[in-house]
């Protein structure tokens, strides 16, 4: 109850904003009964906040402390938007809110959405049935689905409970898998539950320097490589995503230290995947950074327009991390699944060896780990 | 309160008004001639107005320009409409607002305007009463970034207003401080840069400084930058060419180090004179582009039937 407590803490909500028409939904008496000292706003209220949080200088600052409660109308379940340009993983989405509590100075979140503040879909059974029926549509196709793709999957999980519900409906489905990634060590919920391989419990890595300075309000990088380790020793599988890697001078020792950690901790064998991203990001992200942080040096960095328009540094350059990175890992595990995300095929055969030419054989090959 | 209607026409001495006294200043940053010609002709038709001071003198409210052209033409005296000194600094800017609103087209001039009002009216009042006006969106990042603007020095301001410098680059200028923006602003004069080609050398070397933790004259301190801005014996489009191509390599070497391998393995090839062969853009993937030029589709027919035929 208190570590319970302690998580609400963490992230803390001043205002929750209910639309009409969400009011009645049991998630959202559940949520304001556990922010007992949230302000509550309804109808005009809202107008006039959501008004007064656009005149503020950092409208993603403040909108980070206000919880928006709504019923989720489109498709509750998306392909990642990911790019023909490059291969990509095939993930699909599950849509149960958007915005994070953290705020990570590289996150592509800034400048994706329109809207400041967190929302969350409180019409739970919506989704289910929207879910059920995804399912139901494409019976023989392999779903690896997740959470963490327009929030953290665990953030918000102490108000919530949208993962814990979500394991329990799909730890038994055969063919499919549900991710839930996270920056936090939020995963008491997912202990109470049985475990499943149709669930992976996966955390956002990056070099220790990076996580303390960039990834503001986040989960300290060894609570979240110990919660991984409880996951696993409950029985969960686990996967780790360094994203993005940043390039500065002397990242190698950095990451390796952090990959160090991770093997230090977590059991190989009970590891489904890691994937490697270098930073890419829309050019847009830049100008917004430089008018929330100032200059951040790595923005700043030599990039260039990548086939899918965002600023990627060359191939080049990301080869030989992604060779690194990956040498480092399968020194402790030889047949560790690693991937790329968002990478071509030049790249993948360069720096791993590996001949990926589509998305359907990036699909085959993580569908694989989990087989 | 309409204050103009409280107002009087009056024939002062010119030495009281402070024509560069900038408390109601709508920027104007074009050629002054043209006004002057007119008062040369047909004198001031409107009388400017002007704010009594508690000192006896007075400040420009409406008509700044037209009462520095009558100064530079040497009047004594001028007709002018004074407003007391008891009227509030919100209400005279409101009124030169108003009176200028048509003419506030430029990014500089916006910018000076919006960071004026905002050290006038709350956030609230200038998005909802002023910005649909000068068609600035009332939310967003484009407010904040125009007071950064409307901050800088008068010489980058008047760049922005005739074109020779984009918003954006004055934006990325208003994170440097003022010495550096000053080595900026004569580099590009120097090498006669363009807007565009503006935007590329200052952003370059502003994240080279980020990135290399310097500043603007550290960088161009470094004698390979010397060497050419020194250079007198090349024209300047020649130098300014060299200067930016130096940039390039030092922004991104992996680039620079792959298109002079190309360079020379296109040398090595010993290509026919009607062939060329361009990399990939940005080196993404291993791809090469040839371009065979035919001198029509005859020889053109030729050249795709060989290659047809070729065993690739």
């Amino acid at each position: 109850m208190i570590a319970k407590w302690v998580e609400l803490m963490r992230f803390p909500i001043d205002e929750i904003w209910i639309d009409e028409d969400a009011a009645e939904e049991p998630l959202t008496r559940e949520v304001c009964r556990k922010l007992t000292s949230a302000r509550v706003l309804v109808g005009k209220e809202i107008a006039e906040a959501r008004a007064a949080i656009e005149l503020e200088a950092d409208p993603l600052l403040r909108g980070k402390r206000i919880l928006r409660l709504l019923r989720h109308r489109g498709a509750f379940v998306k392909p990642c938007p990911g790019t023909p340009a490059y291969v990509c993983c095939g993930l699909q989405i599950v849509h149960i809110g958007q915005g994070c509590p953290m705020d990570c100075r590289y996150c592509a979140l800034q400048v994706y959405f329109n809207r400041p503040v967190l929302e969350v879909f409180v019409n739970q059974d919506d989704l289910v049935r929207d879910l059920k029926k995804h399912l139901d549509d494409y019976p023989d196709r392999a779903h690896r689905l997740c959470t963490g793709e327009f929030t953290d999957s665990l953030a918000l999980e102490p108000l919530t409970g949208y993962a814990a519900r979500l394991v329990g409906l799909l730890r038994d489905t055969a063919n499919v898998l549900l991710e839930i990634k996270t920056k936090t060590d939020f995963i008491a919920p997912l202990l109470n539950l049985e475990p499943s391989n149709r669930i992976i419990v996966s955390f956002s890595v990056n070099a220790l320097p990076v996580s303390r300075s960039e990834e503001l309000r986040a989960t300290p990088l060894e609570s979240r490589i110990g919660a991984a380790a409880r996951a696993q020793r409950h029985g969960y599988r686990v996967g780790f995503h360094f994203d993005p890697i940043i390039p500065y001078s002397g990242w190698e020792e950095d990451y390796f230290q952090t990959v160090d950690a991770i093997f230090a901790k977590v059991d190989r064998e009970r590891i489904a995947w890691l994937s490697l991203g270098v930073l890419r990001f829309v050019p847009a992200l830049k100008e917004v950074s430089l008018d929330r942080f100032g200059p951040v040096p790595y923005f700043h960095d030599a990039f260039v327009r990548g086939l899918d328009g965002k600023s990627r540094v060359t191939a080049d350059r990301r080869i030989a991390v992604y060779r690194r990175l990956a040498d480092r890992i399968r020194s402790h595990s030889p047949d560790a699944r690693i991937y790329l995300c968002m990478e071509s095929p030049y790249v993948w055969r360069s720096s791993l060896g590996l001949p990926m030419s589509s998305d359907a054989d990036l699909s085959a090959y993580l569908d694989e780990a989990v087989s | 309160m309409n204050w103009l209607e409280h107002t009087v026409t009056v024939t002062i001495s010119l030495e009281r008004v402070r024509v560069n006294d900038l408390t109601y200043e709508i920027p104007f940053f074009g050629e002054s001639k043209p006004l002057e010609t007119s008062i040369k002709c047909a004198g001031i038709l409107n009388a400017p107005v002007v704010q009594e001071q508690s000192d006896g003198g007075m400040i420009p409210v409406l008509g700044r320009r037209r009462l520095k052209v009558a100064q530079d033409l040497g009047w004594a005296e001028i007709q002018v409409r004074p407003l007391p000194s008891s009227m509030p600094e919100q209400d005279g800017y409101e009124l030169a607002f108003w009176d200028n609103c048509l003419r506030i087209s430029d990014s500089a001039t916006t910018a000076v305007v919006v960071n004026r009002l905002l050290e006038l009216f709350s956030k609230e009042t200038v998005c909802s009463r002023f910005l649909p006006v000068l068609s600035v969106p009332p939310r967003g990042p484009r407010i904040e970034r125009l007071c950064r603007v409307g901050r800088l020095e008068r010489p980058i301001l008047s760049a922005v207003a005739t074109g020779r410098l984009l918003e954006k680059t004055a934006v990325i200028l208003s994170h440097l401080n003022s010495a550096d923006r000053e080595i900026l602003m004569s580099l590009v004069q120097d090498l006669r840069l363009n807007a565009n080609t503006s935007d590329e050398v200052i952003a370059g070397l502003f994240d080279w400084t980020v990135v290399q933790q310097k500043s603007i004259g550290e960088i161009l301190a470094l004698s390979s930058f010397g060497r050419i801005l020194e250079d007198a014996d090349h024209p300047v489009p020649e130098k300014a060419a060299r200067f930016r191509t130096l940039l390039r390599s030092y922004r991104f070497p992996e680039l620079d180090r792959r298109e002079q391998e190309v360079q020379e393995w296109v040398r090595e090839c010993d290509l026919p004179r009607d062939v060329r062969i361009r990399h990939d853009h940005g080196f993404e993937t291993e791809e090469c582009t040839i371009e065979v030029r035919a001198s029509d589709r005859v020889r053109a027919r030729k050249i795709i039937e060989a290659l047809k035929n070729a065993d690739i």
